[in-house]
């Protein structure tokens, strides 16, 4: 376990950012332990932040290549649109939403009562048998 | 204070393109980690940046605001390639041959000879995105963490523990290549 931490936290040490326990620990674990150290001298030799800190040149035929796509492109600049029109914008969406919706679902609620018929209706609510319901001659048809 | 100290500053392409060309194009770089793609990104975000001053309104420092344009472009670049090589099934024919070419087809071998400075960079690659992008910002920009947290709208204690687990990664990451 211990030697997992120490393996984990080797460049929080290099970077000295290790609070005093925790650096004393590794400190003596380094010459304890044969095995950690070597991975300790490995990532040591390799974390050098400075060193990787010098800058590319940036390639000199950049700048004309982007004023070549923005003069033949002929792009538009946004405006910018303030806050208050996203939030306008969105109320008007969400409103058309709702009453597609809405209307969607009413239409399937009146088109579902339209199925109910004279025999359906009778022998829910007198529980009548389908044989009374051809005695009695009853023709289906729509409520 | 700030929103009049920015409208006096001048926004145009040109002054611009001075002043950020560099950080733009080194974050393209160890992102991308790929000269061409690099310049391709840098090209776009300059042209999104002409597209969309209009919009900045000048509550955060124009720095800010291209860091965040240009950590964010860089990521959907990396998506994208991401879905592209998923797609062509590239993940499975190339997973060996990435591995074994960790030390030798990378931009930054290129750029710098070191070894050192090859795994480092394949080893940072690694790491998941949010703690990529707070390291790279940190080590190599030099900004302060309330600057990365004002970057990536987010805390200055995630931050810091995003750094934290970034090292830890990076240590494991860094052991792991070594010791194959």
């Amino acid at each position: 376990m211990k030697h997992k931490w120490f393996r984990k936290n080797i460049i929080r040490f290099i970077d000295k950012d290790l609070k005093d326990k925790d650096k004393s620990f590794f400190e003596s674990h380094i010459f304890t332990c044969e095995k950690c150290k070597n991975d300790y001298d490995l990532v040591n030799n390799i974390v050098n932040w400075e060193n990787n800190k010098k800058r590319i040149k940036v390639p000199e035929h950049l700048y004309q290549r982007i004023m070549n796509t923005i003069n033949s492109k002929d792009i538009e600049r946004k405006p910018g649109l303030p806050p208050y029109y996203a939030i306008k914008y969105s109320f008007v969406v969400i409103l058309f939403l709702s009453i597609v919706v809405g209307t969607i679902y009413t239409n399937k609620i009146f088109s579902e009562k339209k199925n109910y018929n004279i025999s359906s209706v009778v022998s829910k609510d007198y529980h009548l048998s389908n044989s009374h319901l051809s005695n009695l001659n009853i023709t289906v048809s729509e409520r | 204070m700030k929103l009049l100290e920015n409208n006096k500053k001048d926004f145009s392409l040109e002054s611009i393109y001075n002043e950020y060309k560099d950080i733009i194009y080194n974050l393209c770089c160890r992102y991308l980690n790929n000269k061409d793609e690099a310049e391709d990104a840098c090209h776009d975000i300059f042209i999104k940046i002409y597209k969309s001053i209009g919009s900045f309104k000048g509550e955060s420092k124009i720095s800010t605001w291209i860091y965040r344009l240009t950590i964010n472009h860089c990521l959907n670049c990396l998506r994208r390639k991401k879905i592209i090589k998923f797609i062509t099934f590239e993940n499975f024919i190339e997973v060996e041959k990435h591995d074994n070419d960790i030390l030798n087809d990378n931009f930054w071998g290129e750029y710098d000879k070191t070894e050192q400075s090859k795994l480092l960079h394949k080893a940072i690659e690694k790491l998941p995105e949010k703690q990529k992008t707070a390291l790279i910002l940190n080590k190599f920009e030099d900004l302060s963490y309330q600057e990365i947290a004002k970057v990536m709208d987010t805390t200055i204690s995630s931050v810091e523990s995003l750094i934290f687990r970034a090292k830890q990664n990076l240590s494991k990451q860094l052991l792991k290549y070594l010791k194959k």
